[in-house]
């Protein structure tokens, strides 16, 4: 019967201890609590799991040192986007180079070509970016978010390494596969836990970024990923890009190579893909000089989306 | 009262151990800030 008061007593220390930490937590740090709000597969090629978050909610950022940032109101970042039936939309898709969960929500490119048409206008932009999507991820995103929206221009950034991982083997049949939540009932019940406590979701996320690999000689690896040529799967799958969304489809470069963006140049005019580029992939315009954009350079990308957006609106309206 | 040492004495402990879970979870986040190579999603 001791022994059994004993057990009883340790399991409701450790329960009390657990609750006070937590609002330590809180009151402290006040470290944000998970924002995914679900696990999809069928967003991303070859059957990668894709994270969706919840509208206006905090996450954290290392990158440019411990920042908490904000999602807008469709759980994407950026600024808020207006919803209504009479808006055209603009989609922004890339990598993390167009995603920059970075940055805060008004200084992201996408938020900067939003006010450059202007905050209240018809046009809103919606930034569907996602970290190392690839031209072949791009397919599949695109499929996703163009059954909720319908984009008057589709804007495909290209940034250099992220743009050319793609394997052999291309699938763009992608009419078989399913959207669907994740399954794995144990990694349900830990997003659970972590989307309501700050500190097992402070826990986690040390361990995972303690667990990373901060090899310096990835910076160099992807240098010169950036300078090699490009694939002809990367063209196979911006031609089916093309195809699908006929002149929606445009495409902005910002790779640190002369060489590549006018091969890229030189495919776009054969295809009559509207294209624009400008070499901010470089030192000056990136965190800690080999990271993503800083807010110079995602100022600049703004400025860079904004040409293409005239130059869209100018062919639209000669057709 | 007595009775209520066990549990006193268990909270102290497992707090004093959460704590130093937390400083050390804090402490690898500042080590790694600034960090080019960690783009997290979460």
């Amino acid at each position: 019967m001791v022994y059994l008061r004993n057990i009883i007593s340790i399991i409701l220390a450790l329960i009390v201890s657990l609750i006070i930490s937590e609002i330590l937590m809180r009151l402290t740090i006040n470290h944000p609590v998970s924002n995914i709000s679900k696990r999809m597969y069928g967003m991303l090629s070859d059957n990668k799991e894709t994270e969706l978050y919840y509208p206006n909610s905090r996450y954290w950022t290392i990158e440019d040192g411990y920042k908490i940032n904000v999602t807008n109101n469709l759980g994407l970042t950026g600024n808020n986007v207006i919803l209504n039936d009479t808006c055209k939309y603009i989609f922004i898709i890339g990598s993390s180079y167009a995603e920059s969960r970075i940055t805060r929500k008004d200084s992201v490119a996408s938020s900067i070509l939003q006010s450059k048409i202007g905050n209240d206008s018809k046009y809103q932009v919606i930034n569907i970016g996602y970290s190392g999507l690839t031209p072949h991820d791009a397919i599949y995103r695109l499929n996703y978010y163009t059954k909720i929206f319908k984009p008057e221009l589709i804007i495909y950034l290209m940034e250099g390494s992220t743009s050319k991982r793609i394997g052999k083997n291309i699938l763009l049949d992608f009419s078989n596969i399913n959207i669907e939540t994740e399954k794995l009932l144990l990694r349900k019940y830990t997003d659970k836990i972590r989307a309501y406590s700050s500190l097992l979701n402070l826990l986690i996320n040390s361990y995972v970024v303690s667990q990373k690999n901060t090899d310096p000689f990835i910076g160099d690896k992807r240098n010169m990923i950036d300078t090699m040529d490009f694939t002809d799967e990367v063209f196979i799958c911006l031609k089916y890009l093309k195809d699908t969304y006929n002149n929606e489809f445009t495409i902005a470069s910002i790779i640190n190579s002369e060489k590549l963006n006018k091969q890229l140049k030189d495919f776009c005019n054969l295809n009559s893909i509207i294209m624009e580029y400008e070499i901010l992939n470089k030192k000056e315009y990136k965190l800690n000089d080999i990271g993503h954009l800083n807010n110079k350079g995602n100022f600049l990308l703004g400025e860079l989306y904004f040409n293409i957006f005239i130059k869209h609106t100018e062919r639209h309206e000669k057709i | 009262m007595k009775k209520y040492n066990l549990f006193i004495k268990y909270t102290l402990i497992f707090l004093i151990l959460l704590i130093a879970l937390i400083l050390k979870s804090v402490s690898i986040l500042v080590q790694n800030s600034n960090n080019p190579f960690i783009y997290i999603n979460f």
